[in-house]
């Protein structure tokens, strides 16, 4: 025999159950917003829903007034003067007297008798969910309604903590392809670079060589003609020759070695 | 009638080189050397020898320019490129020039000059 109280409650597990399932397949926090639209008012007595929720700098704030929710994203936490107390203390907390807090307009267009404010702090390891309710003589807030409040805060917060995640990945996504963006012309400059150097390089070999073979071929020719003939005047003319064209040779040799070193410390410098 | 040959090339050494090899296979030719391109040049009307042995690494005026002021004057005596090393950009250039007969490396083989000598005739 189900009595009234058992009925309640299944009926509310069912709107919960129908919640959850539409949370679950919520991908941006508009659809958030539009879930908690539809659904919470099947679950809780409230004029205002309100949860903020803070994970590194993303500050998400969840308002539903009847019928109506919105999410807004900040860099700021921008706590309520309620929520720091909640903050501070990390009881629940339950206000009857609203007028010592300066709150958002949309508190004060809710005309009703009786008003409260409820409040929660849960809090887990890095994560932290403040949750608020606003009710009144035409929408009491029950004690008996925690436990569907509790429900949907887990529910929310695991969601919220999925698109921050996401959101997070995107960003770094971002930044990793910037930076091989910046990679690749890096790699494309320095290539550049070296296909300059080789081609200098390339070219200061080509003049070393001309250099070197200028006073070998004279050294040649002279011996060559030594071949021929050897009499004593041709030699007495071709040596002194020989020894200036073996000089200058060297000279040329000392004169791309001494480029060489030069250039080979000004790489390791 | 005497051949004039006028030898070109900044390195004395190799004017005299090429002087003592041609004066051994042909020792009627009268030899014009210099080692400064400007003169030679001047000398070109002159002269008008019947070869010219040019060198390229020069400076100032380089085998290049020197070929480039012999067109420029319509002076069209024939020329041997004479240089201690070539490229294949060289050879393709020196194509450029009708009077330039043959393109030669340094040295020039003693047995090879007769035949080198005989485009005078």
């Amino acid at each position: 025999m189900i009595n009234g109280s058992d009925q309640i409650f299944r009926i509310t597990y069912e709107a919960f159950s129908k919640f959850s399932n539409n949370l679950n397949r919520c991908r941006t926090f508009e659809e958030i917003a539009e879930c908690f639209t539809v659904n919470l008012k099947y679950l809780l007595n409230y004029h205002i829903f309100r949860a903020t929720y803070c994970r590194n700098d993303i500050n998400v704030h969840l308002v539903s007034i009847t019928g109506k929710t919105t999410v807004t994203i900040d860099k700021q936490p921008g706590y309520l003067e309620y929520e720091k107390e909640l903050l501070n203390e990390m009881v629940p907390k339950r206000w009857s007297d609203l007028s010592s807090f300066q709150l958002p307009g949309y508190f004060y267009s809710i005309t009703d008798e009786q008003p409260e404010l409820w409040g929660w702090n849960f809090a887990n390891e890095d994560r932290k969910i403040l949750i608020s309710v606003l009710s009144g003589a035409r929408k009491r807030f029950n004690q008996k309604d925690i436990t569907f409040l509790k429900l949907v805060s887990d529910n929310l917060e695991t969601k919220l903590l999925e698109l921050c995640l996401i959101k997070e990945l995107d960003e770094k996504n971002n930044i990793i392809t910037a930076i091989n963006r910046d990679q690749q012309k890096v790699i494309e400059e320095r290539t550049r670079e070296i296909a300059i150097k080789n081609k200098t390089l390339l070219e200061i070999s080509v003049l070393n060589a001309h250099n070197v073979r200028e006073p070998l071929s004279r050294i040649l020719g002279l011996v060559n003609m030594l071949d021929d003939e050897e009499t004593d005047e041709l030699i007495k003319e071709v040596i002194p020759l020989l020894k200036t064209s073996a000089n200058d040779l060297d000279l040329a040799l000392q004169d791309v070695i001494n480029h060489a070193t030069k250039d080979l410390s000004k790489l390791k410098a | 009638m005497t051949k004039k040959v006028m030898l070109v090339d900044d390195v004395p050494i190799s004017n005299f080189i090429m002087k003592k090899m041609i004066h051994k296979v042909a020792p009627d030719c009268q030899i014009l050397d210099f080692t400064l391109p400007e003169q030679a040049i001047k000398s070109i009307e002159e002269n008008n020898p019947d070869l010219i042995f040019l060198d390229l690494n020069m400076p100032v005026i380089d085998g290049w320019k020197f070929l480039y002021l012999m067109n420029e004057n319509n002076l069209e005596n024939k020329v041997y490129i004479l240089t201690s090393s070539t490229s294949e950009l060289d050879l393709q250039q020196s194509k450029q020039y009708k009077n330039v007969v043959g393109f030669l490396v340094k040295p020039v083989n003693i047995s090879n000059l007769p035949d080198l000598l005989k485009v005078m005739e």
